[in-house]
């Protein structure tokens, strides 16, 4: 099942939810939703436990991919990350993920590994980045296959880099959709109001991202959310495991 | 004793006792049980041989941790010896280093080395290589020592500086790779036999390896060169891929030609050396052992 560019830049905003696996794959597309979002931080912490999406390797991420499309039919867009490396690593992480069942691919101009951490999380040179989004353009096998360019460095460029950045990638058709991540309480402000005059999306780490609420109007096109779903699952087990020690206790 | 208990000792035994290790690099499970039956006393794996035998692909940073560790773990899985692992960057930074270190340790790697190029890396004996700065490569080595469980678990360094900033620049990066940790040292690709002995003068106190490549930039020489000049560690990192490669486009070539494999049964096992050789009797074996009896209740 393929995406159109056109639902993700539109003023009718989308949102994306976060999934870690198959079942929480299976579980968006259950609710109706365009498509879910196989990113880094929910696929790190559910396969190892831990919450730096740059410990995951991408022949990891294809396996949970694969694993993910045997019974979820519906759209899977994958997080790629920084594209691994180079523009090399970029070419086949995108070839093999698009292979795996990926019906979009985001890249971020993080220095690689990414990191999930704001603090953490580094750009590399924009022509780096173009770079890369060319050879994922190119290694794609589908035309339908939808290519999303994750802005991550508006600490490092600014609100006016960003739009720069934003114009660049527009003029040359660098990539489907945009989006912004990484963004600070302080610039959100200026990214939103960028989202006015550009269709720009943005991915929201609903569990770091404190100062994003979920129910604010905002003027993105599309909102990625990651984090919802991991977080929902731990806290669920923990009330299961309690509950389990509760009956031990009263036994 | 656990496996991996066993097969840490036994490589920090060999690497220590003034004797060569003798090591040939797997490409993959069935190559390191042959290596295994025919004697070698430990093994390799490594990124030329996995990327060719898993992607069909040049070793240029395309194989990564994931498909690396699960061709290792195959690896381990199939023999009773030592596999030591090429690490290749670590794939990233500190934190992947230690994920590394304790995933390579748990499924019984007997140790591994780091390199210090950037990533995408490329065989050391490619053109065009260059090196992460000094102090990055000895964070990435402080984490593997800090990150290891067993003190025999070996952490060797490699550096591939030879070729960017010359000898003298590669052997005191080692120098100072072994001071932040590295049990084991590695100088990749030196030139000439001068140079190789250069490199194994310098390290009196720690077992080195040499690295012989067929038609690569280092002089190819014989195990025992490599012992008397200083050496405690020799790889043969391609040459199974480079026989195997040989070997299989001289059949299919004239599987293709003549449609038939009559004129190169003297080039092949038999049906019945192969099973007996791959263990078929041990596992027809272990499934009598455990057939299921009739039980009167």
């Amino acid at each position: 099942m393929t995406i159109s560019a056109a639902s993700f830049t539109s003023k009718q905003q989308v949102i994306v939810p976060g999934v870690a696996d198959a079942q929480s794959a299976q579980t968006v597309q259950e609710a109706g939703f365009e498509a879910a979002y196989l990113n880094g931080y929910d696929v790190v912490q559910a396969q190892i436990a831990q919450t730096n999406e740059g410990l995951t390797s991408p022949s990891e991420v294809s396996d949970v991919l694969r694993h993910v499309k045997e019974n979820v039919a519906g759209p899977v867009i994958v997080d790629a990350q920084s594209g691994f490396g180079n523009q090399l690593t970029t070419y086949f992480v995108v070839q093999d993920l698009e292979r795996s069942g990926a019906a979009g691919i985001v890249i971020n101009d993080q220095i690689f590994p990414a990191h999930t951490a704001n603090d953490e999380a580094e750009s590399i040179e924009f022509s780096d980045f173009v770079a890369k989004l060319k050879a994922a353009k190119d290694a794609f096998d589908d035309p339908d296959t939808l290519l999303f360019a994750e802005l991550d460095g508006v600490k490092d460029y600014g609100a006016d880099g960003l739009a720069k950045r934003v114009a660049y990638l527009k003029q040359h058709q660098l990539a489907d959709v945009i989006v912004v991540g990484h963004v600070s309480e302080e610039a959100f402000a200026d990214v939103d109001a960028l989202a006015v005059t550009q269709s720009i999306g943005a991915v929201i780490n609903d569990v770091r991202d404190s100062y994003f609420d979920a129910q604010q109007e905002t003027h993105f096109t599309t909102v990625f959310h990651t984090g919802t779903v991991s977080a929902a699952r731990k806290q669920a087990e923990q009330q299961a495991v309690q509950a389990f020690n509760a009956e031990v206790e009263a036994n | 004793m656990t496996k991996a208990d066993r097969m840490r000792a036994a490589f920090k035994q060999m690497c220590f006792s003034g004797d060569l290790v003798n090591l040939v690099v797997a490409p993959d499970a069935l190559s390191a049980k042959i290596a295994e039956r025919t004697g070698f006393k430990a093994i390799f794996q490594a990124g030329y041989a996995t990327s060719a035998n898993k992607l069909a692909q040049p070793d240029r940073g395309i194989a990564d941790f994931g498909l690396m560790s699960n061709s290792a773990r195959e690896i381990i899985n199939a023999v009773n010896i030592p596999v030591f692992i090429d690490a290749d960057t670590g794939y990233g930074d500190e934190q992947n280093i230690a994920r590394l270190v304790r995933v390579y340790e748990s499924m019984g790697a007997a140790g591994l080395f780091i390199e210090d190029q950037t990533w995408p890396k490329r065989c050391g004996h490619m053109d065009g290589k260059t090196i992460v700065p000094e102090d990055v490569m000895i964070n990435k080595l402080k984490a593997a020592v800090d990150a290891r469980q067993h003190d025999d678990f070996l952490i060797m360094s490699r550096t591939d500086a030879y070729a960017v900033t010359g000898l003298q620049s590669a052997i005191d990066r080692s120098r100072h790779y072994h001071e932040a940790g590295a049990d084991l040292v590695f100088v990749e690709a030196p030139k000439t036999k001068a140079d190789m002995q250069k490199v194994a003068d310098s390290f009196p106190d720690v077992p080195v390896m040499a690295n012989m490549i067929e038609n690569g930039k280092t002089p190819l020489m014989t195990n025992e060169e490599i012992h008397e000049m200083g050496f405690s560690i020799a790889v043969h990192p391609n040459v199974l891929v480079y026989t195997e490669t040989f070997a299989t486009e001289r059949l299919l070539k004239d599987m293709v030609t003549l449609g038939t494999t009559k004129n190169q049964m003297d080039q092949m096992v038999t049906f019945p050396q192969f099973n007996k050789f791959i263990g078929l009797d041990d596992i027809n074996a272990l499934e009598q052992k455990y057939a299921t009896a009739p039980i009167k209740l």
